[in-house]
């Protein structure tokens, strides 16, 4: 019989899939938006080594870390359901938890996800920065906020920067799981026609491809930052 | 102007400082010699609270502090009377050598960018670093890093300019440069307290030498006191061993 492939319906699955595929990038850009900021904290915080909560955001960063990230988006999936039921029903809501867009639901798992891994990369490209850095920075009277705005985070930034990038592309990759708690996204706008006439093989390519590109342009985005950013550099490779 | 009372400092178990007491007036050159991990490095961070001591007062200037006690606008107001020069130098890597020396002066003193770009100039000129103002200093040897470190810390113009051996990491042939920028600044009348190992430098320069070593000040006085007369017998030992090896002329 041999492989039957017809790359004709590759294309209206690839349609589709490029169709929604904001969906997944709005999937990705808002946890990874949300999760610079907060991981930023985060990686301020445990750097600074604030006693106990110090100790709790460690806590959670290696829970995150240890689980699959389709236990996250399901378990904050059940959990919202069923605490906002609970929720609606003692406060004489009109609204239950069937109402909700499932997309928050999406954003909150994939940030709650992004955050713990993009704040390790931020915590780390802090760590590269000398010690010696703050203590010039002291010594010429700068203010510890003044210290970091001014001279370690700029410096941090080039380091994180290619770190951040995969992180960003394992948000995109993560956000294909949201067919979990039917969101329709890129990978499930593509299998939609393919179940009338099984031809997943070529749904499944057509969304393998869309994600590649995505992932290519943020990349190259990525790279023309990180050469612009780092100034020493761009002195040095002209 | 600076006065330092019972300075003690621990490192877990190991007591570093064990209750030091100096005064400095203003505008001596105050040369800290002695043993590797006598103290030295430690009591120069001390005065400007990168190393938070145990124990002990301080006066510089017009403030006073207790060190156990000090608080953040304290600290504040002590560092922004004094400024450092590192072993490492450590220039900030994302500025050039200008933006460097003008650093302190906009983001911490609030000068007026042109004014500070002035000063900056002026002061980057003085340590003989015209031709580099806009260099990262990745770019700059050794010795041009450390001469753009003494550019910063002058360019505060603060009470005193603490040097932290600030020749030990550069190679033999740069030390000169440095040496000959410090020897031009002490001339100035500028308050400094170095901690070196150039023994004939600290010989030339010092108004007074503090030899140190376990922690405590074991003699003090003028560079002839100590390098040809010392009276304690552990000054003489360690200058025995010193001095030959470690005299670059200038």
């Amino acid at each position: 019989m041999g492989l039957n492939f017809d790359i004709n319906f590759m294309f209206t699955a690839m349609q589709q899939a490029i169709k929604y595929s904001w969906v997944t990038m709005l999937l990705a850009v808002v946890p990874f938006v949300s999760g610079i900021t907060l991981g930023t904290v985060i990686a301020l915080i445990r750097i600074y080594n604030v006693r106990i909560l110090g100790r709790l955001l460690q806590l959670y960063i290696v829970i995150t870390k240890g689980t699959p990230v389709m236990l996250q988006i399901l378990i904050i999936y059940f959990a919202v359901i069923q605490g906002f039921d609970l929720f609606a029903q003692g406060v004489n809501l009109s609204i239950r938890s069937k109402d909700i867009n499932l997309i928050y639901i999406a954003f909150a798992a994939l940030a709650f996800f992004g955050t713990a891994n993009i704040s390790e990369s931020i915590r780390g490209a802090l760590a590269a920065v000398d010690c010696g850095q703050y203590e010039a920075a002291y010594s010429v009277g700068l203010t510890r906020q003044q210290a970091l705005r001014r001279i370690i985070l700029p410096q941090a930034l080039p380091v994180a920067l290619p770190m951040l990038c995969s992180n960003l592309i394992g948000l995109v990759k993560a956000s294909s799981l949201v067919f979990m708690i039917s969101v329709t996204d890129l990978m499930n706008a593509a299998l939609i026609p393919a179940n009338t006439n099984y031809k997943y093989l070529e749904a499944y390519i057509a969304a393998a491809i869309v994600y590649w590109i995505i992932n290519i342009v943020i990349e190259k985005i990525s790279f023309l930052l990180e050469r612009r950013l780092d100034a020493r550099k761009r002195e040095v490779l002209v | 102007m600076i006065d330092i009372k019972g300075i003690r400092k621990a490192f877990g178990q190991a007591e570093v400082l064990k209750g030091i007491d100096f005064t400095v007036e203003k505008g001596e050159v105050i040369v800290i010699i002695g043993p590797s991990g006598s103290g030295k490095t430690t009591l120069l961070r001390c005065i400007n609270f990168l190393e938070k001591a145990d124990a002990g007062e301080m006066t510089l200037g017009t403030t006073s502090v207790s060190y156990k006690h000090a608080s953040k606008k304290e600290i504040l107001a002590i560092r922004r009377q004094t400024a450092m020069v590192f072993q490492s130098y450590n220039l900030f890597h994302n500025k050039t050598a200008l933006e460097n020396v003008m650093e302190g002066l906009v983001t911490a003193r609030k000068v007026p960018y042109k004014k500070a770009m002035e000063i900056g100039k002026n002061m980057l000129d003085k340590v003989g670093m015209s031709d580099k103002y806009d260099a990262y200093p990745c770019r700059l040897s050794g010795g041009q890093q450390q001469r753009v470190g003494i550019a910063r810390a002058l360019a505060l113009n603060p009470e005193v300019i603490l040097f932290d051996e600030p020749t030990s990491a550069l190679d033999p042939t740069l030390v000169g440069e440095v040496l000959a920028v410090m020897k031009k600044i002490a001339q100035e009348g500028i308050t400094m307290i170095v901690v070196t190992h150039e023994m004939s430098f600290a010989y030339d320069i010092a108004s007074r030498v503090l030899f140190m070593d376990g922690g405590v000040i074991v003699e003090q006085g003028t560079p002839k006191d100590l390098f040809v007369n010392a009276k304690e017998e552990k000054t003489r030992q360690f200058l025995k061993r010193i001095v030959p090896e470690w005299s670059y002329s200038i």
